[in-house]
């Protein structure tokens, strides 16, 4: 590891901000050449990916990057780490005060490391039916290392070539199952549903034609989400998980007002166009055409199989673990999906907002992606109303 | 056999009444196209209409009051802090301010400064109120500032009017008197500004239909509208959305009461839509948004209540509005709503001010409408959505 960069991020980012007044010409970051293009970003997590991103297209060996006690109580380190692990091999280990996160982007060989750290569909994939055995899936990957295509926009590289790896839903469906199939190609590629005839869920989703690797992780993610779900929720929002899912959310969105499929990336319109079409032909087989769509996403089993006390406890774990849970304290489970916390005095109110997305994304992430954070309420001051309440 | 509806597109559907001159049961957002085709690109568009209130104090105690689910940190709305919102929204494109929810405000000091500089500032104002604290002094000085003054009356007769909006029984009078004078200056200066009646219905409260139409026939307002009314998603107010089905009747019998230069207006899709709605994603927000009386900015006022901390933006009593405007703490909690995280189904409550804006966003996004310039004129009020 003595090829490593060691960076002192609070350091450099002080510098930073310093020389953006004191320097007129010839302004740069100190010392590594890879700093001359890495800018600092108001949100530290942001920051540091973008300095190990820096790092990692100067084509070093590896970087160390101490962050210190006031950096480390700013953000989500665990967070943070697993979007640091997509760039190379990384440890972490305590440095004085506080940590040093520690990136390889060379192997043993000398060769780069071409990485894909799990995250982003976390149960959902889990619960995916792997048509392809591991030992193939292994066999594959290293005789075909998944390659994106050039030009993929970097923030959904990661999801795409995560996805990609796993070809699970690549083929056709076998005619010989008792549930209807119904299938459509757009511009060479095929996506095939069994359809449970009786709710109009999509009970398997296969496709072929895909003839690059982004293809390949877009239309895996695809036919992922869409399988287990009503038909009409497939054509109405499948496309809008497949974006959220697929993007990086350790970097800005990608774009600066409302992110859609449409406008995030082209690559969307085509799954767009195959579920819609898929939907369509359904309703030409079938005569189908009820555009009510009420779906309401449900619990994972494993969330489902504890007790309600064992999820305040798993919440309160994670909350009491998370840097932004600092102050919150779990109040009670109103529903399954719905947690109420309350905040200690010391809380600001105006970071409560923050505070509140943080966690709820971090339960998300780590728990059941239903879950959702609430406040106890302000109660109704209405007097007429609570007297004609206590009166019935 | 041919593709069924789901599929096929059709022309824009914001109204049925697009005619009309007044909308006031659909949206008017594709008289903004501009706007929605920004929204589309991922721009960070300005809303288009700001609905507000400068107080969360009234001075009446209706039954159904939503805003009393609103609940939320007080703080004061000052003229200043007014006069600096109004140059904010001005300057980032805003186009109408209605002050009608969430609290009575004509009871704060900066009311009528408000309505007058939002004018000067090239702003479309509105008004929604109980209208009993008004004279005819300020009438002078408001109406040729308004676009629209709706006064909220949901009854029909003295006794029926004190025990529905929890007043004395002669407020009524009085505000009988308001909406008379009111008529008079709008004609005497022949002032272009819309005067409105509306009649917030709870099933139970059915007996005041058609005295509110007869009501509104004497007085002669430009119209008098009936809807429904907005329950939180825990149901606090107990409205009985199917016990609507039973009142079409009387409403049409109210409808009937229009003349040439009266419209009883019915808010007929709402009221049919029973308190459901057929989308999950809620991207009316960014262009129709709302600030309580608090000061609080916030998408929606159904979550003005502590309860919805995690969507609350921040405060203009606190920060410049168009600062808050340009905070990805703004744009992060407008992209939760669009975001698989958020439904609407489930996570609000029933048909709320976004509603129409809702509807016509999701059909476009799931190809169920086009975006095309609406045939037909320019209704009033556009930059009301």
């Amino acid at each position: 590891m003595s090829d490593l960069i060691h960076i002192d991020y609070e350091k450099i980012a002080a510098d930073y901000m310093e020389s953006l007044t004191t320097m007129l010409r010839n302004f740069q970051s100190s010392g590594h050449r890879f700093l001359e293009t890495w800018v600092p970003d108001k949100d530290d997590s942001r920051s540091i990916l973008g300095m190990i991103e820096a790092a990692k297209d100067d084509e070093v060996a590896g970087i160390a990057i101490h962050l210190g006690q006031a950096t480390l109580a700013r953000i989500d380190s665990e967070k943070l780490k697993q979007a640091a692990a997509r760039f190379g091999t990384l440890s972490t280990f305590p440095s004085g005060d506080g940590l040093e996160l520690s990136l390889a982007f060379l192997a043993a060989d000398g060769s780069r490391i071409v990485t894909a750290e799990g995250t982003g569909f976390g149960q959902q994939a889990a619960a995916v039916s792997r048509r392809e055995s591991s030992a193939a899936a292994e066999k594959r990957k290293e005789s075909h290392p998944v390659v994106l295509n050039k030009g993929t926009n970097p923030l959904y590289s990661h999801g795409l070539q995560q996805a990609a790896e796993s070809r699970s839903h690549e083929g056709s469906l076998l005619a010989k199952d008792p549930l209807p199939r119904v299938e459509i190609t757009v511009e060479g590629l095929t996506l095939s549903a069994l359809v449970d005839p009786e709710r109009n869920i999509l009970r398997k989703a296969a496709y072929s034609g895909a003839d690059s690797e982004n293809l390949h992780g877009l239309l895996e993610t695809l036919c992922r989400f869409i399988e287990g779900r009503p038909l009409i929720e497939c054509h109405d929002h499948s496309v809008i998980f497949v974006e959220y899912h697929l993007r990086d959310h350790s970097f800005a969105p990608p774009v600066p007002g409302i992110v859609t499929p449409e406008n995030a990336d082209p690559m969307f319109a085509l799954p767009t166009r195959l579920v819609r079409e898929l939907f369509a032909e359904y309703c030409r087989k079938t005569g189908f055409n009820n555009l009510k769509n009420q779906h309401d996403q449900p619990i994972s089993e494993a969330w489902k199989a504890l007790s309600s006390e064992e999820r305040v406890e798993r919440i309160s774990e994670e909350v009491s673990a998370h840097p932004s849970g600092k102050g919150m304290l779990v109040l009670r489970m109103e529903s399954p999906k719905r947690v109420i916390v309350g905040f200690a005095e010391n809380v600001k109110p105006g970071a409560k907002q923050g505070l509140l997305i943080a966690v709820e994304d971090h339960l998300q992430r780590t728990l059941d992606r239903t879950l959702q954070l609430y406040v106890d309420p302000k109660v109704d001051q209405n007097k007429r109303r609570l007297r004609e309440a206590s009166a019935i | 056999m041919s593709p069924p509806a789901p599929i096929s597109h059709k022309t824009l559907n914001i109204s049925e009444d697009h005619t009309a001159k007044l909308i006031l049961d659909g949206t008017k957002l594709g008289w903004h196209l501009e706007r929605v085709r920004a929204w589309e690109r991922g721009e960070r568009i300005a809303p288009i209409t700001i609905d507000m209130a400068l107080t969360r104090a009234c001075n009446y105690g209706c039954s159904f009051c939503y805003a009393m689910l609103q609940e939320n940190e007080r703080a004061v709305i000052t003229t200043d802090v007014m006069m600096g919102f109004l140059e904010d929204s001005a300057e980032i494109g805003v186009r109408g301010i209605s002050l009608v929810s969430d609290g009575e405000s004509t009871l704060s000091p900066a009311f009528i400064p408000t309505i007058q500089r939002g004018h000067e500032l090239g702003l479309s104002m509105a008004c929604g109120t109980n209208a009993f604290v008004f004279n005819r002094r300020k009438l002078e000085e408001i109406l040729p500032s308004l676009t629209y003054l709706r006064v909220n009356f949901s009854a029909g007769t003295r006794e029926r009017y004190g025990q529905i909006m929890g007043v004395k029984p002669e407020w009524f009078d009085r505000v009988c008197q308001n909406i008379r004078d009111m008529m008079e200056i709008k004609r005497r200066n022949n002032l272009p500004v819309t005067i409105g009646m509306q009649m917030v219905l709870m099933p139970q409260d059915a007996d005041q239909i058609l005295p509110f139409a007869q009501l509104g026939k004497e007085l002669r307002p430009d119209y008098a509208v009936i809807k429904h009314c907005s329950d939180n998603e825990a149901g606090s107010l107990g409205v009985n959305y199917s016990a609507y089905g039973c009142l079409h009747d009387l409403l049409h019998q109210a409808e009937a009461l229009s003349d040439a230069e009266y419209q009883v207006v019915v808010k007929w899709s709402k009221i049919e839509a029973k308190g459901t709605r057929s989308y999950q994603r809620c991207y009316g927000a960014p262009f129709l948004i709302q600030i309580s009386g608090s000061g609080l900015v916030a998408p929606c006022g159904m979550l003005f209540n502590e309860r919805y901390k995690k969507f609350h933006i921040g405060n203009i009593v606190e920060e410049r509005f168009k600062d808050i405007w340009a905070s990805d703490r703004y744009w992060e909690v407008m992209n939760y709503l669009a975001s698989p995280k958020f439904d609407a189904q489930k996570m609000c409550g029933a048909l709320c001010l976004q509603h129409k804006v809702n509807e016509f966003l999701d059909d476009y996004k799931k190809d169920r409408t086009d975006l095309l310039q609406p045939a037909g004129p320019e209704p009033m009020h556009i930059d009301f959505i």
